[in-house]
C-alpha cells in the first residue's frame, strides 16, 4: 500500500514539475482577464507546448509569473480608461444628474472636502465605494485627480473591482469608479448591470458620446481626446525579462494581440 | 475496512472544514509615513472575538469562519478606525490608517499627573515637539516666542546662549521674580537670579538657565496659566508654570529609531546703526568742537569713510549643531537617549555659545504594576560674552556715561582713528580719548578689547530624577528623588591695554558657584469610574525641595605676564578680598487635588497646597493655596445636538490663590557682609530683620471658552482673567536708624487683567497636503493699585523709571519734549531751564506743573515696558515631500528707553555720534528735534524722545524642508533651510525693540541667521 502511495506521489510530483516548466502563471485582475484569457488560448493553439494558469495575488510559489499591471514602466500593450458610475435610476444617479461634473467637482464628490459647508446636496448624500487592491481603478483615479487614496470618502472594498459594481447595486446611493471593461457588457457594448456613467463636463462631442453610452464610441473618443475628468493609463506586463518563455508570449501579444484590445474594453496604445 | 472508512470521513471533514475557513492576510501602515503599525487590531465585525494583531512588520493573518463578503475593522490608538468590506481573499489586504486629530481623546499633562482635555477646568496650552523642532532654536524660550497666547518672551540680548525674560499674563511682582516655574519631567526647575552669578561681576549678561534643556529632547510643553492649573504648585505658581516633558521611547516599539541631525549656518547683525563717517565727524569737530585734529576742509573731504568701528567689531558668525537621538522599547521597557552639540559663534568678535548635552529617559516595568524610571540630563555649556564696565571707575564711571561695554565703546570711537597701525599692530593711540579709557599716550582699542578679553560663563550641570510607581487597580503610588546639581564657573580677564585693565595694568578673576537642589516627592492617586455617569480621581502628596548654594571668587590685578590670562591670577600683585559664601533654603509642601466629572460633561477640580518656606519670617512660613475650577462641555447638551458645525464647546471658570517666594534666602533676618578694612576683617550690616516678611499672594480669577468647529478643523480658545497680587514683596527705603537704606517688606498690590484669544485652523489635512494656521493675541492691563506709604519710587541709572500707584510696573518717567527754540520765537513765554531763559537752538520741554521753570516736578509718565497686546502667528504648509513653515510674533504698545541712542546723540570732542545729529538745529536751517550741536546734552532728565515705541512684528522663522524621495529601504532624509529673525517691522530706533529690562544701554544686538541642515532617520 505504502509503495503505491509513494509511486503516485512521485508521478504527480514529476508531472507537476514538467508542467511548471512550460506553464506561464498569469496574475491578472478581472478587468483585463477576458482579454488575457483569449490571448492565452490563442497562443496555446499555436504554441501547444505552452500552458497557462491563472493565479491569485497571494500565490507566491508559482514559476514563470506574468503580472498585469498599470505601472507605466512595464511592457505596455494597451490602455485603460476609468469612469465614474452609479446604478441607472438610483437615487445616486438622480442626485448627480443635475449638473455635469468637471475635475474639481469630481474631487469634491469623491474625496474628503476641506470646505464641507460648501458641498452640494449630492456630494453630501451619495455613498462612495472604492477599491482597495493595488490595481484598483480607484487608485489610478485618485492619482489622476491629484488626490490620495486615503482621502476617499465612503467605504473601501477589498477584492477585485468587479465587487464595486456589486456593492453599488445594493446601495441606491452608491457611486464608484471603474474600468471601462468592468462597466460595459463586452457583448452588448452597453453598460452592464444597469450602470450609468455620471455626466461629465466634457466638450460637446465628448458629452454626446458619453450620453450614448456605447463602448466602442467611448474607446474611439478617448483614443483621440484626453480629458481632465477621465483618467487614461497604460496596461502592461511585469515579469522577469530574462525568461524566454514569457518573453515569447509577450512579443506575440504585442504583435498578434494588438487588434483585440477594443473588443475587451481597452484602448490601443498610441 | 471500518478503520479506512472512518479515516476517510475524518480527512474529508477536515478538508471541508479547512475549505470553509477564510484566511485573510494583509498589512497595516501609517498613511502619512508608510511605516508599519505594530499591534493594530484587525477584527471581523460580525464575529465577536474573531480578530488578530499586526506583527512587527505590520502584517496580519486572520482565519475566520465567517463567509465572504465580510467587514473588517482595523483599530490603532491615535488613528482613525477603518472599516473595509472584503469580497474575496485572493489578494493581501493593505490598509493605510490616518492619524486622528481629535481633541476629545487628547490627554494633557498637568501638575503631578495627566487629565483628559475634555475634563480640564484650567487654562492649559500645549506646545508640541513639532513646533519646537521647526523653530531650530538652541533654547526653548526662543522657541516659545509667539506660540502661546499671553506668554511674552523678551530676549535679554542677542548674545548666543543669553537668557530671555518670560512673562505669563504680565508681571505680578516688583522685587520678587516674575519668571514662571519650570517643571522638567516632574522636577521643579527654578533658577534664582543669584545662582546665575558667582559674585565675580565684570561679565555682561548671564547664561540662560534654560540652556541646559535641548529643545529637540522635548516631547511637549504645557503652559499652565490660570489658578486651577497652577495652584498645585502653590507658593511658586503665581507667575504661571511651564511643564516640560521629554521624549520617551514606546512600549512595544521593538525596533530602535535612530535620528541624526546636522545644521550649519551663518548669522549677521540684523540692523546696523548709522554713525558718522570720518569726514562727517571731522566736520562737526571743526564746526563746533575746536577741531582737535586740525583738519582743513580739503583734508576733511579726503578722509572719506575712515574707520567703521561698528563693522570692525562685528563679524559673520558661523554656527553648527549635531544631534543624535535613539529611542526604542520592548513590551516591558522603553528608552530614549540623545546627544546634542551646539557651537554658535556670536556676531561680536570673540563671543559665542557652546554646549554638549546628554539626555536619557528610561522606564522599566519590574513587575506587573511596578514601574521604575530614570531621567538624566547632563552636559556643559559655555558662553563667551562681553566684559562690562559696570564696576569700573576710572576718572569717572564710564558705565554711568553710557559706555557699558566694549561694543558700545566701538560705536563711540572716532572714525578718524584706525584700528591698526601701518605695521598691522593694534593702534592704542586715540588722541580724542581723555575721559575714561586713556592713560598717558595709551588708550583703549575696542577691537583689541574684544579679541583679547575673556568673559566666560561655564556651566556643568546634572539634572536627574529617579522614580518608582506601583499601580494596584485605580490606586497609584509614586515616589521620586531628584537632584539638580550645577557648577557655574565665571572667568574674566582684561589685559593692561584693554579698557577695563588700563587703570590697573590688567585685571582678572575666577568665580565658582556650586548649587545643589534635592527634591523628594511622594504621591498617591486614585482614579475610579463610580458608575457610567460619575468619575473621580484624587491625588495627595508630600514634596520637599532643598537648595544649597556655595560660591567663591577671587580677583587680582597688576600683572607682569598676561600670557596665561585668568589661569595665572597669582601673577597679579594686588589681590582683592576673596568673596565666599553659602546660601540654603528649603520648601516643604503638602498637596491635594480632586477631579470630578459627571457624564464627562460637568467637571470640577479642587486643589490645595500648603507650603512651608524657609525664606520667610518664622511666624509666616506656612502659606495655604486653594483653588477651584469648573468646566462644562456644553456640546454634549441635548439642546446643542442639532448644531452640526459645533464639535466642542467648553466653558471654564476658576478661582484661587497662588504665591511667590522667589526672593533671596535670608531677606527676613539681619545679616552682615564681610569685607576688609585697613588690612583687617570688617563687617557691614547688609540687611535688617523683618519679622513680618511673608508670601506675596496672587488671587486669580479666570473664565474661558474652548470651541471646536467643523470637525475640529477650527479650534478657538479664549480667556479673560483678573489677578490681584497682594502683600507685594517690595524694597522699601528705611530711615538711617536701621543701619541699612532699604528693606524688603510686604507692601502694596498689583493688578493684572486681560483677555486672550488663540485660533488654530487646519485648512487642509490630507496625507500629502496639509495646511494649518495658528494665531494668538493677548491683551494685558497691568497696574500698581497700592504702594503703602512708598509711592513714587524712582529707579534706573538715569532715573528713567518710576513705581507709582495707578501706573503699570516699568513705567517710564521723564520730561515731555516740545521742540527746539527757533530764531524768531518769543522766549519770554518759555519756562526757564536752570534759571536761564532758553535761547534759539535750545531744548523746550513741557512745564507740567506750570510754575514757569523746568525741573524734576515736570516729569510725567511716558509709557511703560508693558505691551498692550502681544501676538503671534504661524503657518505650516506641506505638500508631498515639501514642508514650508513660518512664524511671526509681535507686541504693541510697549516702550523702551533708548539710552544708547541718547548717548549716541550726545555731541562732544571725543566720541562718534549717530547721523541723526545732522538734523541738529542751526541758525541757517532750523531743525526741531536736536538742539544746536555745540549745546550740552543730554538734559539732566530723560525726555520722551528717547522713550521710544518698541512695538514690533518679527518674522521669527521661515523653514523650507524637503524629504528626499528615497526607497523605503533607505533611511528617511530631510534637508532644510531656515531663516531666523529675517524681518523686524518697528519704529524703534535702536538695534532691536526686544529689550527685556526696558532700558537699552547697548545690549548685544540681535542677528539674522540662515541655517542649512539635514535630518536622517533610520
Amino acid at each position: 500500500m505504502k509503495k503505491i502511495v509513494y509511486t503516485i506521489a512521485v508521478l504527480l510530483g514529476l508531472n507537476a514539475n514538467a508542467q511548471e516548466i512550460n506553464t506561464i502563471s498569469l496574475r491578472v485582475p478581472e478587468f483585463a482577464r477576458p482579454l488575457v484569457e483569449d490571448l492565452a488560448r490563442e497562443y496555446h493553439e499555436s504554441h501547444s507546448q505552452v500552458e497557462f494558469q491563472f493565479i491569485s495575488a497571494k500565490t507566491q510559489d508559482a514559476q514563470n509569473i506574468l503580472t498585469l499591471t498599470t505601472d507605466e514602466q512595464a511592457v505596455n500593450f494597451a490602455r485603460y480608461a476609468v469612469l465614474p458610475v452609479a446604478v441607472q435610476g438610483s437615487e445616486a444617479a438622480k442626485l448627480t444628474s443635475s449638473r455635469r461634473l468637471n475635475a474639481r467637482k469630481l474631487r469634491s464628490l469623491f474625496f474628503v472636502n476641506d470646505n464641507e459647508e460648501e458641498q452640494t446636496k449630492a456630494e453630501q448624500k451619495v455613498h462612495i465605494y472604492t477599491g482597495n487592491s493595488q490595481l484598483s481603478a480607484s487608485r489610478v483615479y485618485a492619482s489622476y485627480l491629484n488626490e490620495e487614496v486615503t482621502d476617499y470618502k465612503g467605504k473601501k472594498i477589498s477584492g477585485d473591482d468587479t465587487y464595486l459594481t456589486a456593492a453599488i447595486s445594493r446601495d441606491p446611493l452608491g457611486v464608484t469608479v471603474n474600468y471601462l471593461s468592468n462597466i460595459f457588457d463586452l457583448e452588448s457594448r452597453t453598460p452592464a448591470s444597469s450602470l450609468t456613467v455620471l455626466p461629465l463636463d466634457l466638450d460637446k462631442q465628448g458629452r454626446q458620446v458619453l450620453d450614448a453610452a456605447n463602448l466602442d464610441a467611448i474607446i474611439s473618443l478617448l483614443e483621440e481626446q484626453t480629458y481632465d475628468e477621465i483618467p487614461v493609463g497604460t496596461v502592461g506586463f511585469s515579469y522577469d525579462q530574462t525568461n524566454r518563455l514569457i518573453n515569447d508570449f509577450v512579443c506575440w501579444v504585442l504583435t498578434a494581440g494588438a487588434d483585440q484590445m477594443h473588443r475587451y474594453g481597452l484602448l490601443a496604445l498610441k | 475496512m471500518k478503520k479506512i472508512i472512518l479515516t476517510s470521513v475524518l480527512i474529508l471533514t477536515a478538508v471541508l472544514a479547512a475549505q470553509s475557513q477564510v484566511v485573510l492576510t494583509g498589512r497595516i501602515t501609517d498613511a502619512a509615513t508608510d511605516e508599519p503599525l505594530i499591534g493594530a487590531q484587525v477584527v471581523v465585525t460580525s464575529a465577536k472575538g474573531n480578530g488578530t494583531a499586526t506583527d512587527l512588520d505590520g502584517n496580519f493573518r486572520l482565519e475566520t469562519k465567517v463567509s465572504l463578503p465580510l467587514t473588517l475593522s482595523v483599530e490603532y490608538i491615535g488613528y482613525r478606525t477603518e472599516e473595509i468590506d472584503v469580497y474575496d481573499d485572493s489578494e493581501p489586504i493593505d490598509i493605510q490608517l490616518t492619524e486622528e486629530v481629535n481633541t476629545l481623546s487628547e490627554v494633557v499633562i498637568i501638575g503631578y499627573g495627566t487629565q483628559k482635555r475634555t475634563q480640564l477646568t484650567g487654562s492649559v496650552t500645549t506646545v508640541s515637539a513639532d513646533i519646537l523642532e521647526n523653530s531650530r532654536q538652541a533654547t526653548i524660550d526662543a522657541a516659545l516666542s509667539g506660540q502661546v497666547s499671553g506668554l511674552n518672551v523678551t530676549a535679554s540680548s542677542g548674545q548666543p546662549g543669553a537668557e530671555s525674560h518670560i512673562r505669563i499674563r504680565g508681571g505680578n511682582s516688583v522685587n520678587a521674580s516674575n519668571e514662571p516655574l519650570y517643571v522638567v519631567d516632574g522636577f521643579i526647575y527654578f533658577k534664582d537670579a543669584a545662582t546665575g552669578s558667582t559674585g565675580l561681576g565684570a561679565i555682561e549678561g548671564s547664561l540662560n538657565p534654560l540652556a541646559t534643556i535641548n529643545p529637540n529632547d522635548i516631547e511637549s510643553i504645557e503652559v499652565l496659566k490660570d489658578v486651577s492649573a497652577t495652584a498645585i504648585y502653590g507658593s511658586r505658581g503665581a507667575n504661571g508654570v511651564i511643564l516640560i516633558t521629554t521624549k520617551k521611547g514606546s512600549l512595544g516599539q521593538e525596533k530602535s529609531e535612530i535620528n541624526y541631525g546636522y545644521s550649519i549656518g551663518v548669522s549677521r547683525i540684523a540692523k546696523k546703526l548709522e554713525l558718522f563717517d570720518a569726514s562727517q565727524w571731522a566736520k562737526i569737530q571743526k564746526d563746533y568742537f575746536g577741531n582737535k585734529g586740525g583738519y582743513t576742509d580739503e583734508q576733511i573731504a579726503a578722509l572719506g569713510q575712515g574707520t567703521d568701528w561698528q563693522d570692525a567689531v562685528l563679524r559673520d558668525a558661523v554656527q553648527q549643531t549635531h544631534e543624535l537621538s535613539i529611542t526604542g522599547g520592548t513590551q516591558k521597557n522603553r528608552y530614549a537617549f540623545s546627544f546634542n552639540y551646539t557651537d554658535q559663534d556670536g556676531i561680536i568678535l570673540n563671543s559665542g555659545f557652546e554646549r554638549y548635552n546628554f539626555h536619557t529617559n528610561t522606564e522599566w516595568e519590574l513587575k506587573k504594576g511596578l514601574n521604575f524610571g530614570l531621567n538624566v540630563t547632563f552636559g556643559r555649556s559655555k558662553q563667551s560674552g562681553l566684559t562690562t564696565t559696570e564696576s569700573q571707575i576710572f576718572n569717572s564711571s564710564p558705565y554711568s556715561a553710557g559706555i557699558t561695554n566694549s561694543f558700545v565703546y566701538a560705536l563711540l570711537m572716532p572714525p578718524v582713528v584706525p584700528v591698526y597701525n601701518a605695521d598691522g599692530s593694534y593702534n592704542f593711540n586715540n588722541p580724542y580719548e581723555y575721559a575714561y579709557f586713556a592713560i598717558g599716550s595709551h588708550s583703549a582699542n575696542p577691537v583689541y578689547d574684544l579679541e583679547e578679553s575673556v568673559a566666560d560663563n561655564i556651566n556643568n550641570y546634572l539634572l536627574s530624577n529617579v522614580w518608582a510607581s506601583y499601580r494596584l487597580g485605580g490606586l497609584t503610588l509614586k515616589a521620586s528623588v531628584g537632584l539638580n546639581s550645577e557648577k557655574l564657573t565665571q572667568e574674566y580677564f582684561s589685559g593692561a591695554y584693554t579698557s577695563l585693565g588700563l587703570a590697573t595694568q590688567g585685571i582678572g578673576g575666577v568665580g565658582n558657584r556650586q548649587t545643589d537642589v534635592w527634591q523628594q516627592e511622594y504621591t498617591a492617586s486614585y482614579a475610579i469610574d463610580i458608575n457610567d455617569s460619575n468619575s473621580l480621581d484624587a491625588l495627595v502628596g508630600y514634596t520637599r525641595q532643598t537648595q544649597t548654594s556655595t560660591y567663591s571668587s577671587i580677583r587680582t590685578n597688576h600683572y607682569t605676564n598676561e600670557a596665561l590670562k585668568q589661569y595665572n591670577l597669582g601673577d597679579g600683585s594686588n589681590i582683592y578680598t576673596p568673596n565666599t559664601g553659602i546660601s540654603e533654603s528649603s520648601l516643604n509642601s503638602f498637596l491635594a487635588r480632586v477631579n470630578y466629572s459627571y457624564l464627562d460633561r460637568y467637571n470640577a477640580t479642587a486643589t490645595f497646597r500648603a507650603d512651608n518656606s524657609s525664606r520667610f519670617a518664622k511666624s509666616h512660613r506656612w502659606g495655604y493655596f486653594p483653588s477651584l475650577g469648573l468646566s462644562w462641555n456644553a456640546e454634549k447638551e441635548h439642546f446643542l445636538s442639532s448644531a452640526y458645525d459645533l464639535d466642542y464647546l467648553k466653558v471654564r471658570a476658576s478661582a484661587g490663590l497662588v504665591g511667590n517666594q522667589e526672593i533671596s534666602d535670608y531677606a527676613f533676618t539681619t545679616s552682615y557682609a564681610t569685607g576688609s578694612y585697613a588690612g583687617s576683617s570688617s563687617y557691614a550690616k547688609k540687611n535688617t530683620a523683618n519679622d513680618n516678611l511673608r508670601w506675596e499672594t496672587t488671587a486669580s480669577y479666570n473664565v474661558g471658552v474652548d470651541l471646536g468647529l467643523w470637525h475640529n478643523k477650527v479650534s478657538i480658545v479664549t480667556d479673560v482673567y483678573f489677578k490681584k497680587t497682594s502683600d507685594l514683596l517690595l524694597v522699601v527705603p528705611l530711615g538711617f536708624s536701621a543701619g541699612v537704606s532699604t528693606q524688603l517688606q510686604n507692601v502694596g498690590n498689583v493688578v493684572n487683567k486681560g483677555a486672550e484669544l488663540s485660533v488654530n485652523w487646519n485648512l487642509i489635512s490630507r496625507k500629502r497636503k496639509s495646511w494649518s494656521i495658528s494665531a494668538n493675541i493677548a491683551y494685558n492691563d497691568n497696574e500698581i493699585t497700592d504702594m503703602g506709604v512708598t509711592d513714587n519710587v524712582i529707579q534706573g541709572s538715569d532715573n528713567q523709571q518710576i513705581l507709582r500707584r495707578g501706573e503699570p510696573l516699568g513705567s517710564f518717567y521723564g520730561l515731555v519734549f516740545k521742540g527746539i527754540v527757533q530764531k524768531d520765537e518769543d522766549v519770554s513765554q518759555l519756562p526757564t531751564v536752570n534759571g536761564l531763559t532758553p535761547k534759539a537752538g535750545d531744548l523746550k520741554f513741557e512745564d507740567y506743573d506750570g510754575n514757569g521753570r523746568i525741573d524734576g516736578n515736570d516729569r510725567q509718565i511716558l509709557g511703560s515696558v508693558q505691551p498692550k497686546f502681544i501676538y503671534g502667528f504661524s503657518t505650516k504648509y506641506s505638500w508631498r515631500n515639501l514642508d514650508l513653515s513660518a512664524s511671526f510674533s509681535g507686541s504693541y504698545g510697549n516702550k523702551v528707553y533708548n539710552a544708547l541712542g541718547r548717548r549716541l546723540e550726545l555731541t562732544g570732542d571725543s566720541y562718534n555720534v549717530l547721523t541723526t545729529v545732522h538734523d541738529s538745529w542751526t541758525p541757517e536751517n532750523g531743525g526741531n528735534t536736536l538742539p544746536l550741536a555745540s549745546n550740552p546734552r543730554p538734559f539732566s532728565y530723560i525726555d520722551d524722545r528717547y522713550v521710544q515705541d518698541a512695538s514690533y512684528l518679527k518674522l521669527r522663522n521661515v523653514t523650507v524642508s524637503y524629504r528626499l524621495p528615497l526607497d523605503k529601504d533607505f533611511p528617511t532624509v530631510h534637508i532644510y533651510v531656515t531663516g531666523l529673525n529675517l524681518l523686524t517691522l518697528t519704529r524703534y530706533k535702536g538695534y532691536d525693540p526686544e529689550v527685556s529690562s526696558g532700558t537699552d544701554s547697548g545690549a548685544y544686538p540681535s542677528a539674522r541667521t540662515i541655517l542649512f541642515g539635514t535630518n536622517i532617520s533610520f
